[in-house]
């Protein structure tokens, strides 16, 4: 068989009759379109992980009971990456004296929060809320922080280095210090395939600090246990379970579950829950939600936290002011204080002392050792 | 031979170079504007105090409802599916310039033709009331309100706060949260709707809130008596569904 080519060389191309020609002019206009609309196209080159050699991409392992985690298209995980933002998350050169890394209010025992009602930064600075838990913060698709301000992960890393009360530092004097580090220039390129040491930017960092924080997924505690049938409450724990999920007529309702939804146990939204006095809504000592969206029904508005691992991250709300679990619930057993946008699912409770032991010893089976103890998620200057 | 060869590979590199996401002239869009208003005035959220039955007044946080199956209805009696689920909330709806713009739900995807109605289930449907958030990626209607409880979707969500003294202070808690598959209607509001090419339709639907809570001055909710169900009063609960049901006008 004769080769097309062989058939239509360029001496007979001159040959063809106009339907070929025509033909050909369009195989050739056509060809054009394609190779130019593929070349429209972003170029990836110019992006790290984008150059000559590629990170290995990671498969998150994601709790079938989970809703699905988003993950942006932006920042793919890869194992550079991950390792990368779990080195970066435990170090402190990204703070202005080398004093204060992620891990300072993020540790792993508390479910990565700090035991504190205010988190202290460099030189002991004192910050005005309290740290919040980091379990399963990759699901977080309403906002960062208390007051919801950043909108990804990869937003909320850049912000404590340049504030005055946490790392107090300088992005560009970090990327300095990073570009010039013994080993971190490495470390990005493997993970994010720069080409050069100045290419390590603030925006690397956070990405990869995102990464690591997307791993941090509690779902192996008791609860998850129970769900999977692999383990059985107690009496007093599937009371309590009952009480919280208002599941059972006979027993009091707790109003728990409608903010506090399993199973990450926070519906990531933001309510005023009465625990500040005010005689107006102007009048929120801090003002959380509504400082964020101007708006003054969300004033004294905060994240609903999560309820995983919640025995480990005492104190309680975003300013530390209830030391135990008996506390909350003797704050939500009053129904809080009125204010116009309190949220009227705080109400007041009839419980009795045994409903109380019942509900918090549901509320440890969300205490999940595993997570907690993961050497993956372990502070890796340790090692 | 050799004609069909060059047909064939012209064809095939023309879909190739204009084949986008983002084409398609034919395809024809449907705009549904939701408003919503308790008795004659424009719902919004916390700031405005709404005259109630028997003297008690309310104002409200929240005002949410799902809708399952929308769908177009052909001449032939068929449907066209426009959107499996949504959510329509009035919770953000904060000032009468918001509650006048309403809540949009946009869908596409739709040949042009003449249609004779349209179907709307009030709810979630039991196919999708039997799924749970796991079930999909945010942000998602389904992603949230779920009560695993009762393993099911809370329909309808009314919160808010009760004068129900009339000296004008409003402590009284109000959630009504509804949801169950025996609950769950469908609605059909038969009206002619032209689709024209090019020519993207808006349909308004209203829902006063108010005819939600009350059918009159001798059967409604009463806020002295009753401030929260949660699916569990089937008088109270199925009060409030048909009720809603009965509220959604397609203008």
């Amino acid at each position: 068989m004769r080769s097309f080519w062989n058939n239509t060389g360029i001496s007979k191309a001159f040959k063809l009759n106009l339907f070929e020609a025509c033909s050909l002019l369009l195989l050739f206009f056509c060809g054009g379109l394609f190779m130019v609309s593929a070349t429209c196209k972003s170029d990836d080159s110019d992006k790290p992980g984008g150059g000559h050699s590629s990170p290995t991409p990671y498969t998150l392992k994601q709790p079938a009971h989970f809703v699905k985690m988003l993950l942006p298209a932006d920042n793919p995980l890869t194992e550079e990456g991950i390792a990368l933002g779990r080195q970066l998350f435990y170090d402190p050169l990204l703070s202005m004296n080398g004093s204060v890394s992620c891990a300072t209010c993020h540790l792993p025992q508390n479910a990565f929060s700090d035991g504190l009602a205010f988190s202290v930064g460099v030189n002991g600075q004192e910050g005005p809320r309290s740290s919040m838990s980091l379990a399963n913060v990759g699901y977080y698709y309403k906002g960062l922080f208390w007051d919801g301000r950043s909108k990804s992960l990869e937003d909320q890393a850049l912000v404590p280095v340049r504030e005055p009360h946490e790392m107090n530092s300088d992005w560009s004097l970090v990327e300095l210090k990073l570009r010039t580090h013994p080993k971190y220039p490495d470390l990005f390129q493997k993970a994010f395939s720069i080409r050069d040491h100045k290419e390590i930017t603030r925006f690397l960092v956070a990405k990869a600090i995102a990464q690591f924080e997307r791993t941090l997924i509690s779902a192996n505690a008791k609860y998850d246990q129970v769900l999977e049938g692999k383990a059985s409450y107690t009496e007093s724990e599937e009371r309590g379970r009952k009480i919280f999920f208002d599941a059972s007529d006979e027993l009091p309702k707790s109003e728990c579950g409608h903010c506090h939804i399993d199973p990450l146990f926070t519906n990531l939204d933001f309510f005023n829950n009465g625990i500040q006095q005010v005689n107006s809504l102007e009048g929120f000592p801090d003002k959380g939600r509504g400082k964020v969206t101007k708006i003054i029904y969300d004033n004294g508005k905060f994240r609903v936290p999560t309820l995983r691992n919640i025995e480990l991250t005492a104190p309680y709300m975003h300013d530390g002011r209830f030391n135990t679990l008996e506390e909350v619930l003797d704050h939500y057993i009053s129904g809080g204080h009125l204010a116009d946008n309190l949220n009227p699912n705080v109400r007041q409770l009839n419980f009795s002392e045994r409903d109380k032991t019942d509900l918090i010893a549901f509320l440890k089976t969300l205490t999940d050792t595993n997570f907690v103890h993961n050497p993956a998620f372990a502070n890796p200057f340790n090692e | 031979m050799k004609k069909i060869f060059f047909l064939a590979a012209s064809a095939v590199l023309l879909l190739a170079a204009t084949c986008r996401d983002d084409e398609g002239s034919s395809i024809e869009s449907i705009e549904m504007n939701f408003k919503s208003s308790f008795g004659n005035a424009p719902l919004v959220m916390y700031e405005s105090a709404y005259p109630y039955e028997a003297g008690m007044a309310v104002k409200l946080q929240l005002f949410q409802f799902y809708l399952s199956n929308i769908s177009l209805q052909r001449e032939d009696n068929s449907f066209v599916l426009l959107k499996d689920v949504a959510l329509i909330s009035f919770k953000d709806i904060l000032t009468p310039a918001a509650a006048a713009e309403g809540i949009t739900l946009n869908t596409e995807g739709l040949a042009a033709g003449h249609y004779k109605g349209i179907r709307m289930g009030i709810g979630v449907a039991p196919n999708l009331n039997s799924t749970n958030p796991a079930n999909y990626t945010p942000p998602h209607p389904l992603d949230d309100n779920y009560w695993s409880a009762a393993t099911g979707y809370v329909f309808i969500k009314i919160e808010g706060n009760a004068d129900t003294t009339g000296n004008g202070q409003f402590p009284a808690k109000l959630t009504f949260h509804t949801g169950a598959n025996d609950i769950y209607k469908e609605k059909t509001f038969q009206k002619h709707i032209e689709l024209k090419e090019g020519e993207p339709l808006q349909l308004n639907f209203s829902m006063d809130l108010k005819k939600v809570l009350s059918k009159g001055p001798d059967n409604f909710l009463d806020f002295r008596q009753i401030t929260q169900d949660h699916s569990n009063n089937p008088a109270v609960y199925t009060f409030i569904a048909d009720n809603l049901f009965d509220a959604l006008v397609l203008e």
